[in-house]
């Protein structure tokens, strides 16, 4: 991986950008974007109800799977970058004349530079609860 | 398998993304390892009727929340 790198940008124009994302110019060893979120929609609005755990859903405590489990045996093969320097007597820049982002979200990585490794994990769980009334309510 | 890539100059010229969400990534450059790994849950599975299981909760009048 090239340290060096020269960038220039013009322009970077972004409106928003959050939940575990990053934009960033320039090179970085590792990063690790992760975000987890629950959103719930009732049937009638509860003021003081139990909120959920994360805790009692597997979707967020899960294994990311392997992409190798997913592959036929023999059809994947490592590749070794053997020779990541810049030619002799050439600067390694980039140039980039606009980027124009409205949106960044829920562990969206945007980057204008070398990395080594990079992970971004993201986990969402939508939920629809239908709240029962109480017995109070249920007199009235 | 070998691959020798030799540093150049990069160069882009207008770049106009409306949404980049849910692991995602844009990137001018080089990278060893990428991992984007994103699981989203919605309903038929997600119907919850009654209130959410919890580990410290007393039902007097209604549904109330006791947190010790």
């Amino acid at each position: 991986m090239s340290k060096d790198t020269i960038v220039n940008v013009k322009l970077l124009n972004v409106l928003s950008n959050s939940t575990s994302s990053i934009i960033q110019v320039g090179d970085r060893d590792h990063s690790y974007l992760y975000n987890q979120s629950m959103s719930i929609e009732r049937n009638r609005s509860v003021y003081g109800a139990d909120e959920p755990l994360f805790e009692h859903y597997s979707l967020f405590t899960r294994p990311v799977v392997e992409l190798e489990s997913l592959l036929p045996q023999g059809k994947t093969e490592h590749a070794y970058m053997a020779q990541l320097a810049p030619l002799p007597n050439q600067l390694h820049t980039i140039e980039v004349d606009t980027i124009k982002v409205i949106s960044n979200s829920q562990a969206g990585n945007i980057q204008l530079g070398n990395g080594r490794r990079l992970v971004a994990e993201n986990r969402q769980k939508a939920i629809i609860q239908y709240v029962l009334p109480n017995k109070r309510d249920a007199n009235q | 398998m070998n691959i020798h890539i030799h540093h150049q100059q990069l160069k882009v010229g207008a770049i106009d993304v409306l949404d980049l969400s849910a692991s995602s990534n844009l990137q001018i450059g080089d990278n060893d390892q990428v991992l984007l790994y994103s699981t989203l849950e919605t309903p038929q599975s997600g119907i919850q009727i009654g209130p959410f299981p919890s580990l410290n909760r007393s039902v007097k009048n209604g549904h109330k929340r006791n947190i010790k």
